[in-house]
């Protein structure tokens, strides 16, 4: 009997999977798992943040938020606190103590903070041209109050970053299956941003008596949209803000007058 | 928008398509050298036939390979819930038999090669490793012997 050296017939040691089957099985089911947790948790945050009241969240977690800084000299300070303060004579009591800070900076922006902190960017108040519109930004802000739409924010980002850092720490699994996560956070954010927009414009009617001016803000931001990309942003396109404001508008029957000069007149 | 998302995108698809190509051309080029040396056998016995046999010398064979971003990642993926890690098999595959190709290569004179080990161990940094980076190396060795 001579030997007859033979290779052998089929490769035992490599699996037959297709990679890509592997990939889309095991893919999908950490975005699963994870976007579950997120669900999960994120129902947590808002069952807890509809029972948080307003002086616990103004002791504990008022100094969750960055130093609000303001010059008192600034121009634009007084007569934005007096259209503040005129919202605030025709809202229902949220319980908080207002804080009105002017940052400076270029961008055209406003936020709501923890524990009653309302900063308004100094480039949205230089570039105003009526009281009302100002009326408007502060008006969606405090419907941010009402909804406690800042506690929920906090809460579900705190929610994913544990999530990614606890699972996968700071590599690249956890980066993209973070990214997902922030997708469905933005997605959540535009709902809220509609809903302090309606909120904002009930009370700028209440306040003033019409709505006139309420779209001007979002008109002038109309030229940063980028078509194609609202899914990948948190707030939505300027287009749809305005045409969901004026069907409300439409729906209520608001009327719509001549709107105050801004800075007011001496 | 989310530069990281796109630059691991990119990494993907490039790392699966690069990747595929290389990991089937390296085939191709094993399977058609195992034929071609396969009157040189390798056998894993200590004992050296006296008489008929004289020794060449010792015959080493290694090779150090990486795998491409996809696998990594897809490994990577395998570690949350485990199981067979298929994306490293090919990788272990195609190092060792590489390593006995490269081994008989060194001494084509040889008509067989005695004792015949294969050694793993994985290379890089501490720093590499901890960000997955895979990179092996195959050492395959043994003794090659002549008729006389």
């Amino acid at each position: 009997m001579s030997y007859v050296p033979k290779l052998p017939k089929e490769n035992v040691n490599v699996s037959k999977r297709h990679p890509l089957l592997d990939l889309a099985t095991l893919l999908g089911g950490a975005l699963a798992i994870l976007l579950g947790l997120y669900f999960l948790l994120g129902l947590a945050v808002d069952l807890t943040v509809d029972h948080l009241p307003a002086d616990f969240e103004a002791d504990h977690l008022a100094e969750l938020r960055f130093p609000m800084e303001t010059d008192p000299d600034d121009p634009f300070l007084d007569p934005t606190e007096d259209v503040l303060e005129r919202l605030l004579d025709h809202a229902d009591d949220m319980g908080y103590d207002f804080e009105l800070a002017v940052a400076p900076g270029n961008d055209i922006n406003a936020f709501a903070l923890p524990g009653g902190g309302i900063v308004i960017m100094r480039a949205l108040l230089s570039q105003a041209e009526s009281e009302n519109e100002v009326a408007m930004v502060l008006a969606h802000e405090l419907g941010h109050f009402a909804h406690r739409d800042h506690l929920r924010g906090l809460g579900r980002g705190l929610v994913i970053a544990s999530l990614s850092a606890l699972m996968f720490g700071d590599d690249t699994i956890g980066r993209v299956l973070g990214s997902t996560l922030n997708l469905a956070q933005l997605s959540y954010s535009r709902g809220q941003e509609t809903a302090a927009d309606i909120y904002g414009l009930q009370l700028l009617n209440k306040a003033y008596g019409h709505v006139g001016g309420s779209t001007a803000f979002f008109e002038r931001l109309l030229e940063k949209d980028i078509p194609g990309l609202a899914w990948a942003t948190s707030h939505p396109l300027s287009r749809k803000r305005i045409s969901t404001i004026q069907a409300h508008i439409g729906q209520r029957g608001y009327a719509q007058q001549a709107t105050l000069p801004w800075p007011p007149l001496e | 928008m989310n530069i990281d998302l796109i630059v691991f995108l990119t990494l993907l698809v490039a790392g699966y398509l690069v990747g595929s190509f290389i990991e089937r051309r390296h085939y191709q080029s094993i399977q058609k050298r195992e034929h071609e040396l396969i009157h040189q056998a390798t056998v894993p016995s200590e004992v050296i036939p006296t008489g008929q046999y004289e020794t060449l010398g010792l015959a080493i064979g290694t090779v150090v390979i990486s795998v491409d971003y996809f696998k990594r990642f897809l490994a990577g993926l395998r570690n949350l819930f485990g199981g067979r890690v298929g994306a490293y098999e090919t990788l272990i595959d195609r190092a060792r038999r590489e390593a006995v190709l490269r081994m008989k290569e060194s001494y084509p004179q040889a008509d067989m090669f005695l004792h015949v080990r294969v050694e793993t161990s994985a290379v890089g940094s501490q720093h590499l490793a901890r960000r997955g980076v895979a990179c092996l190396e195959v050492c395959a060795y043994g003794t090659a012997v002549r008729k006389k």
